[in-house]
């Protein structure tokens, strides 16, 4: 019995993760129509900023205040796609996907060793933050509290998200721009801040993600090119452009992938990718996507 | 060539006309097509893989089988992988590539692939962390002293060059090529004039990965060591770069591209550590400045001074008004 | 109030408005009619914003808003409604109603409001629209999209509406319950442009009509000149 709940909570612990990525992912391709590549970097960079910052602060301030380190990091990572969007970004909605691709991969390089530069090559542990949670034991192993707030925390971007898009002024303009763009701006609705706002938003989630992610494992380079494919089996599986889509979708896949490393640890990802194939076969658009 | 070259410019040439043939092959995916693929790297693998394996388990020494069987095995996993990837819509077809990618190459860097082959395997990938050395092989029987054998070998690269120019001109320039790209231009439309979409873009992924198994496989033997890197997601995105560098939409676009890279190539020692930041910059300041690559930029370029030139002599030749 | 003046739009390649030049007086409503293709869409969306003008300039209220983006065209006071309404097809008929409250310039609400509200203002145009507001956009009829797209564009209080195409499409009883809304929503004070493909239609309520086709105006003057005249009633029955 307990080993089942230790992976029941494992899955969940995966899927708010995901679900940080995933939906940052399919927002901003709901609201600008683009598959952004580099969003797996920005989940990196969150890593790596609120690692370095905690590293930074760990020592001189009382370790419940290194949890200010994650929102911040978020944001400074949420800043730089704002920064992003409407030089680099922007100018390419209009263009081929094949060049939307293209641009964004290329992001995602330049990221891939900026990261290298600012932060060295070897991994960023910042695990202080986990000790003041203390842990549970469960099957002789001491599970850490610390997983829970993640689980919170996914649980809270989830509802917060929903409220957001479907119960505020700017969540009901966000809807408009992305199912008529043209009409929005023709109501007087600047359709350029929306894009920055949505972009932001979408990078605060990844890095947000990356940010309460980094104290139980380590920031590595390399993170932003499996989170990108593992976010991408979400959207696939749960339908891009849909947040229902993202949620669900980085459930089944969390589940899925805890019950892979289970039972067939040595094709775990594989099992992963074969499932998103199959989706697209059975169901093109996902789960919840719109043709 | 090899009378008139240097052993090293001579070496230069022949990664120049690998990556050639590897970027003309990818082309008729993106530029023709419109399907970009993030995973080529794959083929390009395989080509090269399969008969260092056949060598190091049954010891096959002959090039021909080399990099027959190279082909021949790119060729088939070019046709299963692309089942999966053409059923998807073009954005979902790069990140289906781009993930089988990821398993293939975590299958090598992890040594699971090697244990197929039991303990020969699994002693195989321990010696080496993945990688495989070939040596230099017998070209049709006979066996080069090695100072010869570059210069043996370039005829093969050259040939293989030839085949691959006279082969993909022809798909381009046949009807089959004008409906891949009404495939690319238009999908729906496509669609609705009969262009079978899915079956014509498998097709044109078959197509594509045979040659880059051909690409691969001489790049084993030219390289004569091979590493996960050539299966991997960055080694795919030089392709790209390199192709979209040289321009999609003319036929030598890819060849340009290959060779400025290789040229590029030379200096990569001076960017060691930031070498993915220098690839990114260039592959975003190409797509922003210049979609078009090299190629189509000169075209573009010289088409517009031949029509000031005419617009020149036009005017200066015009009858005088009545 | 409204000025074009030799404007040239190009859609790619294709140069569609060849020297467009026409105006709308304060308070008038003006027909702009021609075939489908003959540029009268490319009017409205060039002088939204929407389109880039190549050359030429659109004049409001005597300010110059050529290639002004099209949010900055809505605020000076220019309600929208294009040929396929732009309804938003996932968005409640309420909240499609209240973007364009939100966004409107609460000077000019204030002043359309008068001593009444906004909304019975905008509704006393179509009443019906108030039965409609939980249904979502994609459920609605042809009419009533048209309905809801001229009441949305009436939200932001503009003192001037183009509408392309707000005839098309509509039951012969429905044309007449169109025309009362259009006499109506003249009776506010407000100036209305109107792309029409039929001639019929703008002569019930334009003051003054345009002709256009190919991208050129090849005709100016009152409805019943239009009628009387050989070389428009050919070009617009091709």
């Amino acid at each position: 019995m307990d080993i089942f709940i230790l992976q029941v909570l494992n899955a969940l612990f995966y899927a708010a993760i995901l679900f940080l990525i995933a939906s940052g992912l399919t927002l901003i391709y709901g609201v600008m129509q683009i598959v952004n590549m580099a969003h797996g970097s920005f989940f990196a960079l969150g890593a790596f900023v609120t690692a370095w910052l905690i590293g930074q602060l760990a020592g001189n301030v009382h370790p419940l205040l290194l949890l200010l380190a994650m929102p911040v990091g978020a944001f400074i990572v949420a800043v730089f796609g704002m920064a992003l969007e409407p030089t680099l970004l922007r100018p390419f909605y209009k263009r081929p996907e094949e060049y939307q691709l293209l641009l964004t991969f290329g992001i995602l390089l330049v990221l891939e060793d900026l990261m290298r530069v600012l932060f060295g090559g070897s991994p960023l542990a910042a695990d202080q933050p986990m000790a003041p949670f203390g842990s549970m034991p469960v099957m002789g192993l001491k599970y850490p509290n610390y997983n829970f707030l993640v689980i919170a925390v996914g649980i809270a971007a989830a509802i917060g998200l929903w409220a957001f898009v479907y119960r505020t002024r700017f969540g009901v303009m966000l809807r408009a721009t992305s199912q008529n763009m043209k009409m929005a701006s023709a109501l007087g609705l600047d359709v350029g801040r929306v894009y920055v706002l949505a972009f932001g938003i979408g990078c605060f989630l990844a890095g947000l993600g990356g940010a309460i992610v980094v104290p139980t494992q380590t920031a590595v380079l390399g993170m932003a090119l499996d989170a990108l494919i593992i976010a991408f089996v979400v959207v696939v599986v749960g339908g891009i452009g849909s947040l229902k889509g993202a949620l669900i979708g980085a459930v089944i896949v969390s589940f899925v992938r805890t019950a892979g490393v289970q039972f067939f640890p040595e094709i775990e990802l594989a099992v992963l990718y074969l499932i998103a194939a199959g989706v697209l076969l059975w169901r093109p658009t996902g789960l919840f996507g719109k043709a | 060539m090899p009378g008139v070259l240097e052993p090293y410019p001579l070496i230069v040439l022949c990664y120049a006309l690998v990556y050639s043939i590897a970027c003309l092959s990818l082309n008729i995916l993106f530029g023709t097509t419109g399907l970009l693929s993030l995973g080529h790297a794959v083929y390009f693998g395989a080509g090269a893989y399969t008969g260092a394996f056949l060598h190091t388990l049954v010891g096959m020494d002959s090039l021909e089988i080399y990099l027959l069987s190279g082909i021949v095995c790119a060729t088939a996993l070019a046709a299963v992988l692309g089942y999966f990837c053409v059923q998807a819509s073009r954005m979902h077809f790069a990140i289906l590539t781009l993930a089988f990618t990821q398993i293939v190459n975590a299958s090598f860097v992890g040594g699971s692939f090697f244990r197929l082959f039991g303990s020969e395997g699994w002693f195989l990938y321990m010696l080496a962390g993945g990688s495989m050395y070939i040596p230099r092989l017998t070209m049709l029987g006979i066996e080069y002293e090695p100072s010869e054998f570059i210069a043996a070998f370039y005829n093969y690269i050259a040939g293989g060059f030839l085949v691959t120019v006279f082969v993909l001109r022809r798909i381009d320039l046949s009807p089959f090529g004008k409906a891949l790209r009404a495939i690319r231009d238009n999908e729906i439309r496509a669609e609705s004039i009969g262009i079978p979409v899915r079956r014509y873009r498998w097709l044109a992924f078959v197509i594509s990965g045979l040659f880059m198994g051909l690409a691969g496989a001489l790049y084993g033997q030219l390289n004569r060591q091979i590493t996960p890197e050539q299966l991997g997601w960055l080694f795919s995105a030089i392709l790209v770069l390199a192709t979209v560098l040289g321009g999609v939409r003319q036929f030598a676009g890819p060849v340009i591209g290959a060779f400025a890279y290789a040229a590029l190539d030379e200096f990569a020692l001076h960017w060691a550590g930031t070498r993915n930041m220098v690839m990114g910059i260039l592959l975003i300041a190409v797509v922003c400045i210049f979609p078009m690559g090299i190629a189509g930029t000169t075209v573009a370029v010289a088409d517009h001074v031949k029509r000031l030139a005419k617009k020149r002599f036009q005017t200066r030749h015009q009858p005088p008004l009545q | 109030m409204l000025e074009l003046k030799g404007i040239n739009t190009f859609r790619g390649p294709a140069h569609v408005l060849q020297d467009v030049s026409l105006d709308v007086k304060e308070g008038e409503v003006v027909a702009l009619v021609g075939r489908n293709g003959a540029g009268k869409s490319t009017t409205m969306e060039s002088i939204m914003g929407l389109l880039p003008v190549k050359s030429g300039h659109v004049t409001f209220h005597g300010e110059d808003i050529t290639n002004v983006p099209a949010h900055v065209t809505a605020k000076h006071g220019i309600g929208y409604s294009p040929e396929d309404c732009g309804v938003f097809p996932e968005l409640s008929v309420a909240e499609n109603l209240q973007i364009s409250q939100w966004l409107a310039d609460p000077h000019r609400t204030e002043a359309f409001a008068g001593d009444s509200t906004v909304e019975e203002r905008v509704f006393s145009v179509f009443p019906e629209v108030r039965e409609l507001t939980g249904r979502e956009g994609i459920n609605l009829s042809g009419g009533q999209r048209k309905m809801v797209a001229i009441c949305r564009a009436m939200f932001l209080a503009p003192s001037m509406l183009l509408l392309d195409e707000a005839f098309e499409g509509l039951a012969p009883v429905v044309v007449n319950r169109f025309r009362d809304a259009m006499i109506r929503i003249r009776e506010m004070g407000i100036a209305l442009l109107m792309a029409e493909s039929n001639l019929a239609h703008a002569s019930l309520i334009a003051d003054r009509l345009y002709a256009i086709d190919r991208g050129e105006i090849i005709f100016h003057g009152s409805p019943e000149d239009a009628v009387n005249n050989e070389d428009v009633m050919k070009t617009l029955r091709g």
